[in-house]
Parts: C-alpha cells; sequence; structure tokens
C-alpha cells in the first residue's frame, strides 16, 4: 500500500471499528487462500522442479544365460554395475524371481516365490552398491552370482534387479500444493539357468550348438494361432471420415503384422519371428517353370525380425512387425505397395539359451487398395455430375432439331 | 645381336626370379584376435518433475500434466523394453505436514515416446497407450524396439488424474509417487 493510499483512507474519516472489521475480513480472506485444504491452491511460482537429482546407471551383461551342463556343480557369474550420474550413488541389488505377465513384460516377485526359482540354488555376494560418480574408478562394482547346480534337473528363473536408491530427498515447496513423479532407474537382468547334457547327439527337441544339447527333460516347442493385419500409425482424415475397416483389406500403409502363438513346451522361452513381405505375382498360380518364363518369380521386399516375447510353459504370447524401413536419421519409410495383394509370411522359434524349436509357419494375405479415396473420388465425381446438371438445365432446349428428309433445308 | 637379346632376356629371367624369392621371404603373418562383446544395457533419469500447478478437481481441467526423459543405452540387436511401475498401490504425503494423507497411485498415468537418436536399428518400435500406475511392471512398448546406441533419448509423459476420491493435500506436503522405470535387454 502506497503513502499516497494512506493518506486517501485517512482522509475518508473512518471510524476506529470499520478499521478493525476491515483487518479481520483481511485476515480471514488470507488464511483461506494459503490454508490447509485448499488441493486448489495456486502455485505461486509456476515453475517445474526437479525432485530427484539426474542419476542412472548401466550394467553388463544385461541377460545371464548360463548352461549347465551335467558335470559342473558350481555356478559362477559376474554383473557389472556402473553409476552414470554425475554425483555417487547407491545401488540396491537384489535377486527375485522372474514372471513374465500376459501383457508380456518381465516381472519380478519376491525371492522363494515361484516353483521354479533360481534362488533356491544361487544366492548373491552383495546387496548394496555405493559408488563413485560417473568415471571415476570407483563408479564400477561387481556382483558375483553363484550356487550349487550339482544334479540340475529343469531349468531354474530368477532376476537381478538393481535398484538406484534415491538419496536426494525431495525439494519440497512448502507453499504450493503439488504432486511429482519420482523416477528411480532400475535395470532388470533376467536369469536363466539351463541343463545341459554333454553329447553331440542330437536333441529331440531344439538344436544343439557345439557339443552340448538340452536336456532330455526340456521340450522346447511352439504353436501358431493367428497372423493378423492393421494399418499403422495416426490415421489420416480420411480414415476420421470414414472410420470404417474391411477385413483383409487395408486401405494403405504401413502395415502392422502382429503373430500369436503359444508356448507349447515346458521351458521358458523366447519367441523369435521373422516377418516376410512379397507382393503376390499375378501369374503365381501358374507351375514354377512357367512363371519363371514370365520372369515375374516371387521375392519378399522386405524382411523384418521382430521384437521377441518371453513366454514362460502354456503362455499365449504375440509378436508383431511393422512394413517401415528406418531412414537412420530418424524417420522411418513405408514399404508398402499402394494397390496390391501383399503375402506376409511370419516364421516364429522358440529359443532357449541359444537352443531353437522346430520353426512354426504361418501365411496370410492383405489387399491393399485405397477405396476411401476411391470413394471420396466417386462422391466428387458423383457431386460435379449434379452441379453440372443443374448449372445447365436448358441445354437440351438449345439443340438443334433433328433434321429429317421431307424439310425445306435438306431440299 | 641373338646372343645379345639372350643374354638380356636371361638377365630379366633372373630378376623376375629373384623378385619373387624376395617376395615369397616378405610373407606376412596373420594373427586372429578372438574376442567376445556382453550384452549392456544403462538407464539415466535426466530428472523428475513436479507438477507445479495445483490440480482442481473440479474445473475443466482436472489433470495435471508434466514430462521428463530417460536415456537408454543398448547393444542388444534383438532389442529393450522399459516397463513402469510403483512399489506400493498407495503413496503418503512427503513434507512437513500432520496428519499426512494418503493417495492411491493409480491417479497417475504414464506413457514414453519412442526413442531417439540411435546408432543402429531397424524399429523404433510402438509406444504403449498411456497406463495407470500399479505394482505390476507394465511395458511401455507395445511392440519394443531393436534400436542400439549410447545415448537413446526416451520422453516419459505423466498424467494426474486425482478425482473426488483423493484428499487434498495438507499444507505443506506434497503426494510424491516413485515411479521404478526398469530397463530389460530383450
Amino acid at each position: 500500500m502506497t503513502i499516497r493510499h494512506i493518506r486517501a483512507l485517512r482522509a475518508m474519516h473512518v471510524r476506529r471499528s470499520t478499521w478493525a472489521l476491515l483487518a479481520v475480513v483481511a485476515l480471514l480472506v488470507t488464511c483461506l487462500a494459503a490454508g490447509p485444504g485448499t488441493a486448489l491452491a495456486r502455485d505461486r511460482e509456476g515453475q517445474t522442479r526437479p525432485v530427484g537429482a539426474p542419476g542412472g546407471l548401466a550394467a553388463t551383461p544385461a541377460r545371464l544365460e548360463i548352461g549347465v551342463d551335467t558335470n559342473s556343480a558350481e555356478l559362477a557369474a559376474d554383473v557389472a554395475v556402473t553409476n552414470r550420474g554425475a554425483g555417487p550413488a547407491h545401488v540396491h541389488v537384489t535377486l527375485a524371481d522372474l514372471i513374465v505377465t500376459q501383457a508380456g513384460a518381465y516381472e519380478t516377485t519376491v525371492a522363494g516365490q515361484t516353483p521354479y526359482s533360481a534362488s533356491s540354488v544361487a544366492t548373491i555376494d552383495r546387496e548394496n552398491l555405493d559408488l563413485n560418480e560417473s568415471g571415476d574408478p570407483g563408479a564400477t562394482a561387481t556382483v558375483h552370482l553363484s550356487g550349487n547346480v550339482d544334479h540340475l534337473a529343469r531349468p531354474l528363473y530368477g532376476a537381478l534387479i538393481l535398484e538406484l536408491d534415491d538419496e536426494q530427498p525431495p525439494i519440497m515447496d512448502l507453499v504450493a500444493v503439488r504432486v511429482a513423479a519420482q523416477v528411480r532407474p532400475s535395470i532388470v537382468i533376467p536369469i536363466i539357468l539351463v541343463p545341459l547334457n554333454a553329447t553331440d547327439a542330437p536333441a529331440t527337441s531344439g538344436n544343439a550348438t557345439g557339443l552340448t544339447r538340452l536336456a532330455d527333460t526340456i521340450q522346447l516347442a511352439l504353436k501358431g494361432l493367428s497372423l493378423a493385419f492393421a494399418e499403422s500409425g495416426s490415421p489420416g482424415p480420411l480414415d476420421r471420415l470414414i472410420p470404417i475397416s474391411l477385413p483383409g483389406v487395408a486401405d494403405h500403409g504401413p502395415l502392422v503384422a502382429s503373430t500369436s502363438v503359444q508356448n507349447q513346451g515346458n521351458a521358458f522361452g523366447r519367441v523369435f519371428t521373422k516377418y516376410s513381405f512379397a507382393g503376390v505375382n499375378p501369374v503365381g498360380w501358374l507351375p514354377e517353370s512357367l512363371r519363371g518364363s514370365f520372369g515375374s518369380d516371387e521375392h519378399p521386399y522386405l524382411e523384418v525380425d521382430a521384437a521377441p516375447a518371453a513366454l514362460m510353459p502354456d503362455m499365449l504370447g504375440e509378436t508383431r512387425a511393422v512394413s517401415t524401413y528406418a531412414t537412420g536419421r530418424g524417420g522411418e519409410l513405408d514399404s508398402t505397395p499402394w494397390f496390391g495383394l501383399v503375402r506376409v509370411q511370419a516364421t516364429s522359434t522358440l529359443v532357449l539359451a541359444d537352443f531353437v524349436s522346430q520353426p512354426v509357419v504361418q501365411d496370410g494375405y492383405v489387399l491393399v487398395l485405397p477405396w476411401k479415396e476411391g470413394l471420396v473420388a466417386l462422391a466428387a465425381w458423383r457431386m460435379w455430375c449434379f452441379w453440372r446438371g443443374r448449372r445447365s438445365p436448358g441445354a437440351s432446349q438449345v439443340l438443334p432439331e433433328p433434321v429429317s428428309a421431307s424439310s425445306p433445308v435438306s431440299a | 645381336m641373338n646372343r645379345k637379346s639372350a643374354w638380356i632376356a636371361g638377365t630379366v629371367l633372373a630378376a623376375t626370379l629373384l623378385g619373387a624369392q624376395v617376395s615369397l621371404a616378405a610373407t606376412s603373418a596373420t594373427q586372429n584376435v578372438t574376442f567376445t562383446v556382453a550384452k549392456a544395457v544403462a538407464i539415466t533419469s535426466t530428472g523428475a518433475a513436479t507438477i507445479s500447478t495445483a490440480i482442481d478437481p473440479s474445473s475443466g481441467t482436472p489433470t495435471g500434466t508434466t514430462t521428463s526423459g530417460l536415456t537408454v543405452s543398448s547393444n542388444d540387436t534383438a532389442g529393450f523394453q522399459i516397463t513402469a511401475k510403483t512399489n506400493a498401490a498407495t503413496v503418503t504425503e512427503a513434507g512437513t505436514c500432520t496428519p499426512a494423507q494418503s493417495a492411491n497411485v493409480n491417479i497417475m498415468s504414464v506413457s514414453a515416446s519412442t526413442p531417439t537418436g540411435q546408432s543402429a536399428g531397424t524399429s523404433a518400435g510402438t509406444a504403449a497407450s498411456a497406463f495407470a500406475l500399479s505394482t505390476t511392471a507394465t511395458n511401455l512398448y507395445s511392440a519394443a524396439p531393436n534400436y542400439t546406441g549410447g545415448t537413446l533419448s526416451v520422453t516419459t509423459n505423466y498424467t494426474v488424474a486425482p478425482g473426488y476420491t483423493t484428499p487434498p493435500n495438507t499444507s505443506g506436503c506434497t503426494y510424491t509417487v516413485p515411479v521404478v522405470m526398469a530397463v530389460t535387454a530383450l
């Protein structure tokens, strides 16, 4: 309040009791504005404040798939953990059980909860790591995994969780009311212990690499369930105008192909799928010798290796691939033809510690037809015809009369 | 003349044979260096963020949004996946207030952008739709990216919709939701 305002108020000759009433009202308003119970209180700074200091960590190896042959009795593996933050970090290390959710995410639970827990045979040598700042020699430490795996008859699974503790308390504003997301970087390292047989004879299921094969108790088997297609990417104006999709028909690319599979073996595995996109040859129905004479054999125009899906026994899973190329500059280039029948072949295998199941091949066809554009063009043409018809309604009246043979003109 | 030509030809032949011998004497040795590269992943948070304006459930915008960032490193050509979860279903206010209120963490939804800054790889993956936080790890990508590189940038988006079931904050306190962002090599 400025001196000029005060002088003006004095000039009003207000009584003392009125001044007191005004002061009480002002105090109440102030308390209501900043008091508790106001999730609606307004932020005075209007800025975004950091809640946790930037930090991170690195780990190698990122997966532990350890083959245990019948002669092995001891298990040993090291994981190097490195601080990526600018300040010292405390990393909490946990050996947990591994679960795969129905959505295909790696999830962990307390050790010893699952019947296939790797923690039943393995332990880690430390649960806390104090790491120096990034770049310092003390920024890296090693976690040693060890255990007794004598007579391991079935695969065991687990996970090593590396979680960065937040040592710095959140910065609080004691006036404003806020909701904050406190990010905790973490790394989950799957641990797979696989019993092997030390022989070079081929296994009944799974192809051995080297002189070992999967133990006879392990079966790797995969069943293909479906192969589906859809248009990928955000819908365009025409897709919003005509929000209909026809089965087996794509209006435009990019196409996204998804394969549904089921793990029918008795062990965990990762499903790797290679998608092959090819334009269907119009004379593909002819015998191969005749087809070759036309010089138009069918060749895939795109092959994509999809990211693997983790599957526990009996689980259903899905892999998917998009018909785009990465340009290397952050962009993507669609490879789908504008028109034609596209054949998609998906070859899936179940992989456990470099052992591969019999492939499952699924085929599907999708017709790429810009029918929405065609509908719009047809509608535009009809409207144009209608508009022309209305614009010149008397056009037929100005046409000359047909000339008859008996008319005087012809004479 | 013929004798002279024969002499020159013989000299040239001798010089050629001598050169060949010298060439054979200077053979190179080949050493095979065998090495293996382990799969490695890293994740770094570029700092969490606070929703700076208090959320009014009765207003026209009863939600608050903010963004943060992750930097991921991966050399696994099979790809990587990032999951998000919280360690507890509820969160108690943090700060200097008594009594402290509790809120369900599912008022916060999370999503992520596809990574950029790759060195190699063919697919940026497909970002999953935003989902409510829970104690179950949920994939941030419906199709995992197979990009590799040392500094893959990912933007994370947080949306908070407290509704009328979340108690208003006590003065001086904040609902701080710990979000565990875990990276896994596929």
